[in-house]
């Protein structure tokens, strides 16, 4: 059912009909295309890490400080940067949307330049890091205005760290961590862009969960 | 879309609490730092170093840093002595301090490069990281290290804005206790195209740390 109203959806974009707040995203998808088969990686590319001594970092924050509070319960868009973000719709069972934030990028004032998403399989309060999240299963999905880290860039930063993969029309970039924080957890993550909206996403999911939910951005 | 407003009110709130929050300090390693919760695009820090505890052991780095508002992204810009190699940094158990930039780019972490040492006990070292266009071609829109004024590094991470500044000093264990106090002096961030103090706003991250006020741009971090 969700999916097919995606699929509705995506055809209204694609025909320029979907009216305010729906305004076409940068490389409409056809749900038939490739792109939406699920991630291929590498032999042995979960295994590649550096766990070696590494000068410190400061603590997380507690992740409600990252913006405003948002309602986005329900929501297939977000309006990030004058442009409309798609969400994911197809999340593990066992994940549901904790916080949703917006924030303005650099306080310059601009609206809201990056909405951040954190899903998890527990409750999120005000003391809550993305590292006490990750010690269940847990999302972050963020969306910015286009700054140039798309897949190609995270492959020509981080080289063999990243493996190219397809998310629905776009390249994608997909990473499996260096360990977090005290607990050493590894998070698979991806990145990618549509030309106006930089998206990536951290998790503790497994790569296959991470390929639905990305990819259910844009397939049926 | 629309804003929750009795959340709205407590995230004011709880960022007004934040900053006393925190109970850890550089896991797993440990120190003390200065830091200031804003959002920002830029840190400018002059620094005095400190002599090292003699029987000093793994290593020693005393950090200008920013944190990715919108990913677990980093960058540390600095000066390190080490016994053990860290990352792709060597190993260094000179007399002086060598400079590093380190971090988190697009969660995987990198000791990407060092410049050269500056001297032991060296007094007002400008430290200075910010997002803008790189001078070096072909990169745009870097986060761009500077020591002293001069241009010396770009590294991009999964952000174009930090959550806060830091500066502090920190030692990887095992080894003896130091005796840390790390003199930040004209500490600034970015607003725009204006830098704005910050040192009478620091904060230290775990007792006993300590920071001692000198001026509203200075700061000294303490652990006894």
């Amino acid at each position: 059912m969700m999916r097919s109203r995606i699929k509705l959806l995506t055809a209204l974009l694609a025909l320029g009909l979907a009216g305010a707040g729906c305004t076409a995203q940068a490389g409409a998808p056809d749900p038939d295309q490739a792109g939406c088969e699920g991630f291929t990686l590498p032999p042995g590319f979960a295994d590649l890490v550096y766990d070696g001594p590494t000068f410190g970092r400061p603590p997380f924050r507690p992740i409600v400080t990252f913006g405003t509070s948002l309602d986005l319960s329900g929501a297939r868009f977000v309006r990030v940067a004058g442009a409309d973000a798609l969400l994911p719709q197809d999340l593990p069972a066992d994940v549901t949307l904790r916080v949703a934030l917006g924030g303005d990028e650099g306080a310059l004032g601009t609206g809201y330049e990056v909405v951040q998403l954190f899903y998890g399989d527990s409750a999120v309060d005000e003391s809550t890091t993305f590292e006490d999240l990750i010690r269940g299963r847990a999302i972050r999905f963020v969306v910015h205005r286009a700054e140039g880290d798309d897949a190609a860039t995270v492959k020509s930063t981080i080289k063999d760290r990243a493996a190219l993969v397809r998310i629905g029309p776009h390249d994608g970039a997909v990473v499996h961590s260096d360990p977090i924080g005290a607990l050493r957890v590894r998070t698979w993550d991806v990145y990618w862009s549509d030309g106006r909206l930089d998206y990536s996403v951290e998790s503790t999911v497994e790569p296959d969960e991470l390929a639905r939910l990305t990819q259910s951005l844009y397939c049926q | 879309m629309r804003r929750s407003p009795v959340v709205a009110v407590a995230l004011v709130v709880a960022l007004g609490a934040a900053n006393a929050a925190y109970a850890a300090c550089y896991p797993p390693n440990k120190g003390a730092h200065g830091y200031y919760l804003v959002p920002t695009t830029g840190v400018r820090i002059q620094v005095d170093l400190f002599n090292r505890h003699p029987a000093a052991d793994s290593a020693i780095a005393h950090p200008v840093q920013i944190t990715s508002a919108t990913s677990t992204d980093f960058i540390g810009w600095g000066t390190y002595r080490s016994k053990v190699v860290v990352g792709s940094c060597p190993a260094y158990d000179g007399t002086a301090w060598r400079v590093y930039i380190d971090g988190r780019s697009y969660n995987t972490y990198f000791c990407w490069a060092t410049f050269g040492t500056v001297a032991a006990g060296a007094a007002n070292q400008v430290f200075q990281l910010r997002y803008e266009n790189c001078p070096v071609t072909p990169y745009s829109g870097r986060w761009v290290a500077f020591l002293n004024g001069t241009f010396k590094d770009c590294e991009r991470i999964n952000g174009t804005t930090a959550d806060g500044v830091f500066a502090g000093g920190e030692w990887i264990s095992p080894g003896p206790a130091q005796d840390i106090d790390v003199h930040y002096e004209q500490a600034k961030y970015a607003l725009g195209s204006n830098w704005i103090g910050w040192g009478s706003l620091a904060k230290c991250e775990d007792p006993p740390c300590r920071i001692r006020k000198i001026s509203n741009t200075d700061f000294w971090a303490e652990l006894p």
